[in-house]
C-alpha cells in the first residue's frame, strides 16, 4: 500500500491509500513508528483508503495511544465508518 | 354307492346265500346217498328172494315137470289142460312168493329173441293180459341178451332192471332142467320194486326234510345272533361314524357286542376325541395365523406410510432419489430425506427382525432421529440421542443400524455419522470409491454409543449412495451374494435417480428367479456445484490472504458490501494463520445469487471462534486485537463451527447487497 506522510511542525498527516489489512499493516505500523517524537498531533486522512480490517484498527488504536489522544481521522468513507461503528471506535475517535 | 350294491356286498347276504347253498347241497348229497343205498339194498334183498324162489321152484319141479314143456310148433304144448294146470300152479307160486310176474320161455344162446311158454301175474287183471299177450310161442326180441345167455349157462342171472308196460321191476332168470339134466327152458321172475322205491323215496324225503329243517333252523339262529351281536352294532357304528361332527361332543355307543367290535367302538371313541382335540388346536392356529396376517398388514401399512416406495427431490446444488423395495415379509428398513436450514439430510436404517415389532421400532427410531437432526443438523448427536432413547425403552432388545448424513449443497460438504451400518459408496464421472466411516455401533444395544461425526467433501457431480444390506446381500440363484465389488462395478454416473436405478436394477437382475429375502432400500444424493464456486487449498500463512481476498472480490463482484465480506473472511483467516498451527487452510467459496458461502477447514488446534465472543476491552487495549472475530460474526448471516476428524471447520454465509 502507499502511505503518504505530510509533516507540519509538530503535527503530521498520514494518507494511506488502498487496503489496510493484515498483510499491509506492518507497513502502516512502520510509518507510525517512523514519526518523530516531536510530533504530538496526528491526522489520518482516509480519503483514499478502500479497506480496513482489524489489523488496521489495532494500529489506529496504537496511534491514538501514541499521540495521547491527539488523533484525528478525516475523509472516512461510509464503508469504513461502518467498520468503526461496528467496533464502537466512532465514539472514541475524533472523526471529522 | 347305492343301497342295492350295499346289500349285494353285505356279509349278511353272503352268509345267507352260502347257507342256502350249503343246505341245498347237503339235501342233494343226502338224497343221492340214500338213493344209492336203497337201490343196492333193494337189489340185494331181491336177489336173496330170487335165490329162495329158485330153490322153491326146484322143489316144485320134482312134482311138476315144467321141463317137459318143450317148444313145439303148435299153439299150445301138450294137452291144454296140462298147460293150464301148470299155469295155475305157477300162478299160485307167484302169489305165494310175492313176485309180480313169472314167465317161462325157450331161448337159445345169442339168439336175440325168446319164445314164451307161459307167463303169469300175481294180479288177476294183469294175469289176463299176460295170458293173451305172452301166450305160448309168443316171440319177443330182447336187446340185452347177456342175462339170458348167463341163465343158459346154468346161473341165476339178474337183477335186470326193466321198466315196461308192466311197471318197474327187477328181473331174474334161471334155467329149468329136464330129467336128463338138460336145460329145456328159462324161468324169469319179476319183483315189483315200484312200491319199495316209493317207500324208500318217502323215507329219503322225510330224512332230507328233517336234516334240512334242522340245518336251516341252526343257520337262522346263527344269522340272528350275528345280526344282533355283530351286524347291528357295526351298522350303528357306521351310522355314528357317518354323522361324525367334530364340533359336538362324542358319546360312546353302548353296543353290548363282542370284544372285537367293542375294540372298534373304543378306537372310534378315541379317534373322535383326538379329532375334536385337533380341531380345537387347528382353530387356535388358524386364529393365530389370521392375527399374524392382520399384524403383518398393519406393519406393512406402517412401513409404507413412513417409507414411500420412491422419493425424488432436487434443489439448488443437489438432487436425490430414494427407493424402497420391501420384501414379502415386512422388514424394518427405512430411509428419510428432508431439507433443514438449507442443508439436505438423508438417513437410512435397517431394524433387526421383521414384523410389527420391527415396524414400530423403526417408526420410533426414524422419528427420534428426524426430530433431532432437523433441529441440530448434527448426525452424531441425533444418533446418540436416538440410541439413548431406544436403549431406555427397548424391552425386546431390538436394534437398528443407521447411517445419517447432512449435505451442504453450497459446498458439497457431507457430515455423516454411522451407527453400525453398511458403508456408503461415492460415485462420479471418474469412478467410485467407498467411504470408510467409523463403524460405530447399532442403536438400541448399548448406552453411550459414542457415535462420532465425520465428513467428506463431494466434488462436482459426485453422488453419495447409502443403502441397506439388502443390496449387498442380495442372493443370486447360485446362492452367491451381490457384494460390494459388484456394487462398485455396476453403479453408473449420472443423476441421483440414474445412479440409484443403476444399483437397484443391477440387484434385480442379479437376484432374478429368487425370492427377495430382505428389503432393498437405497438413497442417492448428488452434489452439483454452482457456477460461482472456488475451492482453494492455501498454505497457512499471511501470504494466502491476498489470494483469498482476490477470489472473494471476483465472486462478489458487483456487490457493494463485498469488502465487508472480505473483512470478515480476513479476520477468520488471520485468526487461523496466527493461532491454529495448521499446515494448510482449505477454502471453499461459493455464490448463489445473493448468498455467499465460505468454508474454512484447518487441521490445527481445536478452536471454536463462535463459542464465546471476546470480552469487551478498554478502547486503548484494542491495539492487541480482539475485535476481528467479533466483526466477522457480526458481518455474517449464518455461521457454524464444527470440529470433526481433527479438523476445525467454519462455515459462514453472507448476504450480498
Amino acid at each position: 500500500m502507499i502511505i503518504n506522510k505530510e509533516i507540519n511542525g509538530n503535527s503530521a498527516v498520514i494518507k494511506p491509500e488502498g487496503w489496510l489489512d493484515a498483510s499491509s499493516a506492518p507497513e502502516f505500523s512502520a510509518a507510525l513508528e517512523g514519526l518523530e517524537s516531536s510530533i504530538t498531533e496526528l491526522t489520518v486522512d482516509m480519503e483514499k483508503l478502500e479497506y480496513i480490517s482489524s489489523a488496521g484498527l489495532r494500529l489506529i488504536v496504537a496511534a491514538h495511544k501514541q499521540m495521547n489522544g491527539a488523533l484525528t481521522i478525516k475523509n472516512v468513507s461510509s464503508e469504513i465508518l461502518s467498520v468503526f461503528r461496528m467496533t464502537g471506535f466512532d465514539k472514541r475517535l475524533n472523526i471529522v | 354307492m347305492t343301497r342295492g350294491k350295499h346289500l349285494k356286498n353285505s356279509a349278511q347276504r353272503r352268509i345267507a346265500v352260502i347257507s342256502v347253498v350249503l343246505i341245498v347241497f347237503t339235501a342233494l348229497l343226502m338224497t343221492l346217498f340214500s338213493w344209492l343205498y336203497y337201490t343196492r339194498f333193494t337189489a340185494e334183498s331181491c336177489t336173496a328172494d330170487a335165490n329162495k324162489f329158485r330153490e322153491t321152484f326146484s322143489e316144485l319141479e320134482s312134482y311138476i315137470d315144467y321141463g317137459s314143456l318143450k317148444p313145439s310148433e303148435g299153439d299150445v304144448p301138450k294137452e291144454e289142460d296140462v298147460y293150464e294146470n301148470f299155469r295155475t300152479y305157477l300162478k299160485r307160486l307167484c302169489a305165494a312168493s310175492g313176485t309180480e310176474y313169472i314167465f317161462m320161455f325157450h331161448a337159445k344162446k345169442d339168439e336175440g329173441k325168446i319164445r314164451y311158454i307161459m307167463a303169469v301175474a300175481d294180479d288177476n287183471e294183469q294175469d289176463e293180459i299176460v295170458r293173451k299177450e305172452r301166450s305160448y310161442n309168443t316171440e319177443v326180441m330182447i336187446e340185452d341178451y347177456s342175462y339170458i345167455n348167463k341163465a343158459l349157462d346154468g346161473e341165476l342171472a339178474g337183477p335186470r332192471r326193466v321198466s315196461n308196460e308192466f311197471g318197474r321191476v327187477l328181473t331174474y332168470y334161471f334155467p329149468v332142467y329136464n330129467n336128463e339134466g338138460e336145460i329145456t327152458c328159462i324161468t324169469g321172475i319179476d319183483f315189483n320194486v315200484s312200491e319199495v322205491s316209493s317207500r324208500a323215496m318217502g323215507y329219503v324225503i322225510r330224512m332230507v326234510a328233517l336234516v334240512t329243517g334242522v340245518l336251516t333252523a341252526v343257520l337262522i339262529m346263527l344269522l340272528i345272533v350275528l345280526r344282533k351281536k355283530i351286524f347291528k352294532p357295526l351298522r350303528n357304528l357306521a351310522v355314528q361314524m357317518n354323522s361324525f361332527e367334530p364340533e359336538t361332543e362324542h358319546v360312546r355307543l353302548d353296543l353290548r357286542s363282542y370284544y372285537e367290535i367293542e375294540e372298534i367302538n373304543n378306537s372310534f371313541s378315541k379317534m373322535s376325541d383326538d379329532i375334536a382335540g385337533y380341531i380345537v388346536n387347528i382353530k387356535a392356529m388358524e386364529h393365530e395365523r389370521t392375527q399374524a396376517a392382520a399384524e403383518l398388514d398393519i406393519a406393512r401399512r406402517i412401513q409404507n406410510g413412513m417409507v414411500p416406495l420412491k422419493c425424488s427431490h432436487s434443489g439448488r446444488g443437489y438432487d436425490l432419489y430414494a427407493s424402497a423395495c420391501p420384501a414379502r415379509e415386512v422388514g424394518g428398513d427405512f430411509y428419510d430425506v428432508f431439507e433443514s436450514g438449507g442443508r439436505i439430510c438423508a438417513v437410512i436404517g435397517d431394524v433387526s427382525g421383521k414384523g410389527i415389532a420391527a415396524a414400530l421400532f423403526m417408526a420410533m427410531a426414524k422419528n427420534m432421529i428426524k426430530n433431532r437432526l432437523r433441529s441440530d443438523l448434527d448426525p452424531a448427536a441425533a444418533l446418540n440421542f436416538a440410541n439413548n432413547e431406544l436403549c431406555a425403552e427397548n424391552p425386546e432388545g431390538m436394534f437398528v443400524t443407521v447411517f445419517a448424513l447432512v449435505l451442504d449443497p453450497s459446498t458439497g460438504e457431507v457430515v455423516f455419522a454411522n451407527g453400525g451400518h453398511t458403508r456408503p459408496l461415492i460415485s462420479g464421472k471418474d469412478g467410485s470409491r467407498f467411504l470408510s466411516p467409523d463403524s460405530g455401533i447399532a442403536l438400541g444395544l448399548f448406552e453411550d454409543s459414542h457415535i462420532i461425526n465425520e465428513f467428506t467433501v463431494l466434488a462436482d457431480g459426485e453422488c453419495i449412495t447409502v443403502y441397506t444390506d439388502g443390496v449387498t446381500e442380495a442372493v443370486s440363484v447360485n446362492k452367491e451374494l451381490f457384494g460390494e465389488d459388484r456394487l462398485q462395478s455396476e453403479i453408473l454416473p449420472g443423476s441421483a435417480e440414474e445412479t440409484a436405478r443403476s444399483v437397484s436394477d443391477a440387484v434385480k437382475r442379479y437376484s432374478e428367479g429368487c425370492e427377495q429375502s430382505d428389503d432393498i432400500t437405497l438413497v442417492s444424493l448428488r452434489f452439483t456445484r454452482s457456477e460461482n464456486f472456488v475451492s482453494e487449498l492455501l498454505p497457512c500463512e499471511m501470504s494466502s490472504l491476498g489470494r483469498m481476498q482476490s477470489r472473494l472480490m471476483e465472486l462478489a463482484d458487483g456487490y457493494e458490501n463485498k469488502r465487508m465480506i472480505v473483512l470478515a473472511c480476513e479476520e477468520l483467516l488471520v485468526n487461523i494463520v496466527t493461532y491454529s498451527g495448521s499446515e494448510y487452510i482449505g477454502m471453499i467459496m461459493s455464490r448463489e445469487d445473493d448468498r455467499l458461502t465460505v468454508r474454512f477447514e484447518d487441521s490445527g488446534k481445536p478452536f471454536d471462534p463462535l463459542a464465546e465472543p471476546p470480552k469487551e476491552k478498554d478502547f486503548d487495549d484494542y491495539d492487541t486485537g480482539g475485535m476481528g472475530i467479533k466483526m466477522a460474526l457480526q458481518l455474517s448471516d449464518t455461521r457454524r463451527y464444527s470440529y470433526i476428524s481433527g479438523k476445525n471447520i467454519i462455515n459462514m454465509t453472507f448476504l450480498l447487497s
